[in-house]
């Protein structure tokens, strides 16, 4: 990986020997300048950036997360032999949740069509990702651990059903560390309907340090606390300050030699100087063209909020973050009855963004270096769950991958006749979560942290037998 | 592994041949043939074997789990094991992957060691030490692991240096350093000691004048004189208390759902914990309250309870502090028993986690793979606890409390409230019956362009209950929505003889409220219930729904020493409780149990020093870190029992020694030999920890509200998001151990300084650095409130700027400037008055930026 460009040299010496006058000088300098290189990393803090195992094909990643197992044949995996036995009994046996409201077979409402030169089924109420179907590997052989929500999940974002465990996001910072210090590595953007299911553990270090757990900004109100300097506090007397606080704490530091911690203090009080002038642009889309703002749906009022958060979503990549989340609130693609209406309104939430994001990171040159994943924690069943949902499914479920040197216009692997079950090219949570890594540069047999007695990792191979799937790369 | 049934006439051969065949398990196997067992064989086994052909799964009928099951064989009945011709033996030959034969494992051979060792077991006959568990014999390498023996009292380690040691405790450090051929650092001075030790027992910084009272004071027991005045001081039960409270995975919420429903109970918990650490309640008398206060308190859910017997019921909540969302469970039955059997388990892993410094997670699903806890024992263990968390009896959380009463007095008290309610209800009732007629005449009243069907149509709609109106009624009563509409001061207004009756009838409801008894005080408890205990079984794979074999309460093998068996004494009469849990504190707190002791001993080493002589303070199994000076710890778990668990003893031997009081300050030749300070050939510098910062932030702006105890101060979400505390709450600058502890609403400030937000439990916290907590100290209006209330204290105390000045940093960092910091404070002070000038409210603004740099300056957040 070419290593990010020091050009302002933050390092630690060059920071305490500046004379008190022309540190605030800088600081002030900097505050107002829009900087999108990497832009003072810290010598040797927890995020410095770090080489990589291999050539990473991508360096960022956004993932689009959709709560509640979005249903596979309904979206991306259409059963022929599921419409035409539709009302009839399953025959064999079915893993469902809800014991007592297993049904009949249920056939897809939705039509399915071929989208873009790679003829790529899609359903209907997917306009927009079939304007993409061109750029996105399709995976339809999907398998997790459990058809519970939250361990499905903490499988999804860590590797195993249990809880406590780092998310792959940590991991990655963990792994390569952050390209800029002005801004949070890990960010994730919240759904102003409130936290998903599971909350915090979506984003958690969990045995990593917590310097590497996502900084959830707000989905309304302020995104970033404490960003704005006291009322009354000018930036004169906040140059100032700065001044004062770096004299006293280099008083302190040289009663304290050779102390990274002290120094990783005293250089963040500039880089938080940085950030009081970085989040606000970050966050302000207001110098977007109107062309880009109809592109994501922030003319109409159903995708407008979806599609702000996707928009961030770039802005923040484009700056050099290294890990983006979207979330829904609660779990809303968990259709357990009147499906097919859950879809509608869903579909006509995301759709359109989602696939800006991908059209917008493309022709800005983003998408090739920027992983965009779109997917659930689970799958859904064949049959009806009383007379109009569908039921948890852990054994088939389908998502989609762009940019960061994934295939374009591809599909991989197949479900059985009803897309119970993956049965081709199947491929587990490790296994993707190994070639997620794999595209970063890193190999997830050896990104390991000491936990409990040994190196555990985000795949624990040796439990697991992750394995990269060669096949969905180019 | 797969037997083809086109092997049987090979092995009917052998039979017949009349081969030599051991029936596998039958030798008597040797220490070293069991070490060779745990070590080469089990770990195989587990690794490649069990997936298919193990507790869960059972292909082609065989299982490799246990001599019997070997012996047994698959569902073709065929015999695996061939002791006299190892090559004879179908297991050989199917890792082997010779012909004929299914491949075994058939994901990939197996290493050629490995394939050797399997050989050799064979040759011993394919033993099983114990009944198949490693933890039930008492060997292997979990048998000499250092943590499983019980400790004893080393002999003091010879030093070259006989005048530094302060204490026994010294010599081991001493002995240390001097092999290395380093030397420990000299004292530390007097204000550097002060500020550390307050800090240390109080989590708050030394007034101005402890600091001057310690410098005068001359005599040779002066610093142990502080120690005594801060272990006395009822601040030092909040300190340590909160520790506790971590390791205990105590939080004032429920957690598990996104709903985190409230604890309003948890505090007295809480506030028990701080008192037993004030009255310095001996370690294994506050554990046993905790884990059995309701059978040492004798107590019956038809029974009394006395203030004295509340205190250990009250402990007894240690055992409900896991995340527990059966209150909103509301799932298929599957679910909801799923829920029930996670508080089981997590309840079960705070105890072992807590109290015995061991991950048991793993042995939920299957043997463990790092720790002598086999599958069955963890199960063992689970029943222990199970009378009390039964999920076929289930309680939800919220009725899982006793009110503070003798049975009598609660059933008086039960029917003098059921009294008033009645009487409430009649008194509210006859004003209703007085009202409708009333209330009919004025709507009438209200239609007098109507004649009397149409006023009935009126009065038939508006008494038509909703739901069963016809359409004709729903218009009506929309086109009249305001006629129809009668507010009691309507009434009042048309029939003063109503308005009297009802001002009387109000007057009577007030007087009989005044006559309800006040509420019974109430305390979340955990009990049983019941006198029957539940049968309980291992859970196949840790499933609830696949029940394997039974079993009974107990402990894990290895940590049960000849004299120290897990003993369930026969129930006093007319107990409820099983004495499970009685039993468990028996065992656990024996003098010879090898984790007891020295868990806590290394805790409190950890909240000392910043880490424990053990790195990993919830784990000292063989997974865990090696200790850096096993006697040393084994020397204070021995002091430990013979003080009679008394932890404030503990603190003055490690107080008082000199490892404790060194100099922080940098040497080369140290540094460059043990970078890390494992040695402690020098104290380290430490952050304060998220609640000391707050804590001491009020103390200096002298705000802090000193008052002990007491509900949560309730947190809040602020309109930017973040989690706060409402300036204008009563108790808004009590110390943080009263803040509301919500698992998805950590206060923000706490939360950026490390604070944990509970999931689990946590005995040992991360200490970042981020730019986040920066911009908090910067810019929070916390940190510009408490600031601001420095400044206006100052001025209080003296108008002289200088005088001030010195104050801020004697308050603030416990000493006076040095000349370096007066001048650039004097420089900083001109600068913002030249900026603040033509404010009137600039002297002010000066001042207290001043401060919030003092706060925000690493002299106060560092402790040397």
């Amino acid at each position: 990986m070419k290593r990010p460009l020091l050009d302002f040299a933050w390092t630690r010496r060059a920071f305490l020997t500046r004379s008190a006058g022309s540190l605030g000088a800088l600081a002030l300098s900097h505050l107002l300048a829009e900087d999108s290189r990497a832009a003072g990393a810290q010598p040797t803090g927890p995020l410095t950036p770090k080489a990589p195992h291999h050539a990473p094909r991508a360096k960022a990643v956004i993932c689009l997360f959709q709560h509640g197992g979005p249903s596979q044949m309904d979206l991306f995996d259409p059963k022929a032999e599921l419409t035409k036995r539709h009302g009839q009994a399953y025959e064999g046996q079915l893993e469902v949740h809800f014991h007592t409201q297993a049904g009949k077979l249920l056939a897809s409402p939705f039509q399915f069509r071929p989208a873009g030169a790679s003829g790529m089924q899609l359903s209907e109420l997917l306009p927009h990702t079939a304007r993409i179907a061109d750029d996105i590997t399709l995976v339809r052989s999907m398998t997790t651990e459990s058809v519970d929500h939250e361990a499905a999940l903490r499988t999804i974002h860590s590797g195993k059903i249990f809880a406590g465990r780092p998310t792959w996001g940590s991991w990655v910072l963990y792994g390569l560390g952050s390209l800029r210090q002005d801004l949070p590595a890990y960010v994730v953007l919240s759904d102003p309907g409130g936290l998903p299911v599971d909350g915090p553990n979506n984003w958690s270090s969990g045995f990593l340090p917590a310097i590497y757990q996502g900084t959830p900004f707000r989905a309304s109100g302020v995104p970033v606390t404490n960003v704005q300097p006291p009322a009354g506090v000018t930036v004169e007397a906040r140059r100032n300050q700065l001044e004062f606080l770096n004299e006293l704490n280099g008083v302190h530091l040289e009663k304290h030699p050779r102390n990274e911690e002290l120094a990783a203090r005293i250089s963040n009080y500039e880089l938080a100087a940085r950030m009081q002038a970085t989040v606000p642009e970050v966050l302000d889309i207001s110098r977007e063209t109107a062309e880009t703002r109809t592109l994501y749906g922030l003319d109409q009022p159903q995708t407008a909020e979806y599609g702000k958060r996707c928009l961030l979503a770039r802005r923040l990549v484009e700056r050099g973050v290294r890990f983006v989340q979207l979330f829904l609130s609660g779990q809303p693609w968990d259709t357990h009855s009147k499906n097919a209406e859950g879809l509608r309104n869903l579909t006509a939430r995301t759709d359109q963004a989602s696939a800006a994001l991908v059209l917008d990171l493309k022709r800005r040159g983003l998408l090739d270096s920027t992983i965009v994943l779109w997917t659930g924690e689970f799958g859904r069943l064949p049959i009806s769950q009383g007379t109009d949902g569908r039921d948890h499914n852990r054994h088939a479920f389908s998502l989609w991958l762009a940019g960061g040197g994934f295939k374009k216009g591809y599909v991989h692997g197949a479900t059985d006749d009803f897309s119970y079950r993956a049965v081709q090219d199947v491929v587990r949570v490790v296994d993707l979560q190994a070639t997620l890594l794999h595209v970063l540069g890193l190999d997830h047999r050896r990104l390991t942290y000491p936990h409990d007695g040994r190196d555990d990792s985000l795949t624990d191979v040796d439990v697991t037998k992750a394995r990269v799937v060669p096949e969905l790369l180019a | 592994m797969k037997l083809d049934s086109s092997l049987i006439p090979i092995l009917v051969g052998l039979w017949l041949g009349g081969a030599s065949v051991s029936v596998a398990g039958e030798r008597q196997s040797s220490p070293d043939d069991v070490r060779f067992f745990e070590t080469r064989i089990r770990p195989l086994l587990v690794n490649h074997c069990f997936a298919c052909h193990g507790p869960d799964k059972q292909k082609s009928g065989l299982r490799l789990d246990s001599a019997e099951a070997l012996h047994r064989g698959g569902a073709t009945g065929q015999v695996l094991i061939v002791t006299s011709q190892p090559e004879h033996s179908l297991l050989l030959k199917a890792v082997r992957h010779q012909g004929g034969v299914p491949k075994m494992p058939p994901k990939g051979k197996l290493k050629d060691q490995e394939i050797a060792d399997l050989t050799r077991w064979v040759q011993l006959g394919g033993f099983f030490p114990g009944r198949g568990s490693p933890a039930r014999t008492n060997s292997g390498p979990a048998a000499k692991h250092w943590a499983f023996q019980p400790p004893v009292d080393p002999p003091l380690p010879p030093v070259k240096d006989l005048q530094w040691s302060r204490s026994p405790l010294d010599r081991f450090i001493l002995a240390g350093l001097e092999a290395k051929g380093l030397r420990p650092s000299p004292p530390a001075d007097r204000r550097t000691l002060i500020r550390r030790v307050t800090f240390d027992l109080i989590g708050l910084p030394p007034s101005p004048d402890e600091v001057e009272a310690f410098l005068a004071d001359a005599s040779p027991d002066a610093f142990a004189r502080v120690v005594d005045r801060l272990l006395a001081s009822p601040r030092y039960g909040e300190r340590w208390g909160k520790y506790w409270l971590d390791t205990a995975g105590y939080a004032d919420s429920n957690g598990y759902f996104n709903a985190d429903s409230d604890r309003p109970l948890a505090f007295r918990y809480r506030d028990y914990v701080i008192r037993s650490f004030n009255q310095d309640k001996p370690y294994d008398r506050f554990v046993t309250e905790q884990l059995a206060g309701d059978e040492l308190a004798g107590y019956r859910p038809d029974g009394d309870v006395t203030d004295a017997m509340a205190e250990l019921l009250t402990a007894t909540h240690f055992l409900r502090n896991a995340p527990d969302g059966t209150g909103e469970s509301d799932g298929n039955p599957d679910e909801v028993r799923t829920d029930r059997f996670t508080v089981l388990e997590g309840n079960l892993q705070i105890v072992v986690n807590s109290l015995m410094g061991l991950t048991i997670q793993c042995a939920r699903c299957h043997e463990h793979k790092f720790e002598p806890i086999a599958h069955e024992e963890y199960y063992q263990l689970q029943a222990i606890l199970y009378p009390a968390y039964c999920p076929e009896r289930w309680t939800v959380p919220k009725d899982r409390i006793v009110s503070i009463a003798s049975q009598a007095r609660r059933s008086e008290h039960q029917r003098l409230t059921q009294r008033i309610d009645q009487q409430v209800k009649a008194l509210q009732e006859s004003l209703t019956t007085i009202a409708g007629p009333l209330r009919e005449q004025l709507i009438e009243d209200r239609f007098p362009d109507l004649d009397a069907a149409g006023r009935a149509t009126v009065l038939a709609a508006v008494h038509a209950p909703k739901g069963k109106r016809t359409p004709e009624q729903e218009a009506l009563l929309k086109k009249h929505a305001k006629a129809i509409q009668v507010s009691d001061d309507d009434l009042g207004q048309r029939f003063p003889e109503y308005a009297r009756v009802r001002n009387e009838v109000r007057q009577a409801i007030a007087a009989r409220e005044k006559e309800r008894p006040r509420p019974l005080e109430t305390i979340s408890i955990v009990a049983e219930k019941d006198s029957r205990p539940p049968v309980h079984h291992v859970l196949l794979r840790g499933q609830h729904n696949a029940p394997g074999k039974e079993v009974q309460p107990g402990v894990p093998a290895m940590l049960c020493g000849p004299t120290n068996p897990l003993q369930i004494l026969p129930r006093p009469e007319g107990q409820i409780s099983s004495g499970r849990r009685t039993a468990l504190a028996r065992w656990l707190t024996s003098s010879d149990h090898p984790l007891f002791a020295r868990v806590m001993v290394n805790r409190i080493w950890q909240h000392h020093f910043g880490v424990g002589l053990v790195s990993t303070p919830d784990n000292l199994g063989q997974s865990g870190a090696r200790p850096s000076h096993p006697e040393l710890l084994d020397y204070l778990a021995v002091e430990f029992v013979r003080s009679g668990f008394r932890i404030k003893t503990l603190h003055r031997l490690i107080l008082t020694s000199a490892v404790y009081r060194q100099s922080g300050t940098l040497r080369e030749e140290p540094f460059a030999a043990d970078p890390d300070n494992r040695l402690w050939w020098r104290f380290p510098l430490r952050r304060l920890d998220a609640e000391a910062l707050r804590d001491a932030l009020l103390a200096v702006s002298g705000e802090l509200d000193p008052r002990i105890g007491g509900p949560y101060v309730p947190t809040r979400r602020a309109g930017d998001g973040s989690v706060e505390i409402d300036e204008k709450h009563e108790g808004a600058r009590k110390r943080s151990i009263y803040l509301q502890q919500r698992r998805t609403q950590v206060t923000t400030l706490l939360e950026l300084f490390d604070a944990p937000a509970l999931v689990g439990n946590c005995s040992k916290r991360n200490t970042s650095t981020m730019p986040l907590q920066s911009l908090a100290l910067l810019n929070s209006s916390f940190s510009r409130a408490r600031a601001e209330a420095f400044a206006h204290r100052m001025e209080q105390e003296t108008p002289d700027p200088e005088k001030r000045l010195a104050l801020a940093f004697r308050l603030a960092c416990g000493r006076p400037p040095s000349e370096r910091e007066r001048d650039a404070s004097r420089r900083f002070q001109t600068a913002q008055q030249a900026v603040y000038g033509q404010d009137p409210a600039a002297a002010r603004k000066v001042w207290t930026d001043f401060c919030q740099m003092i706060l925000a300056s690493n002299a106060f957040l560092y402790v040397e």
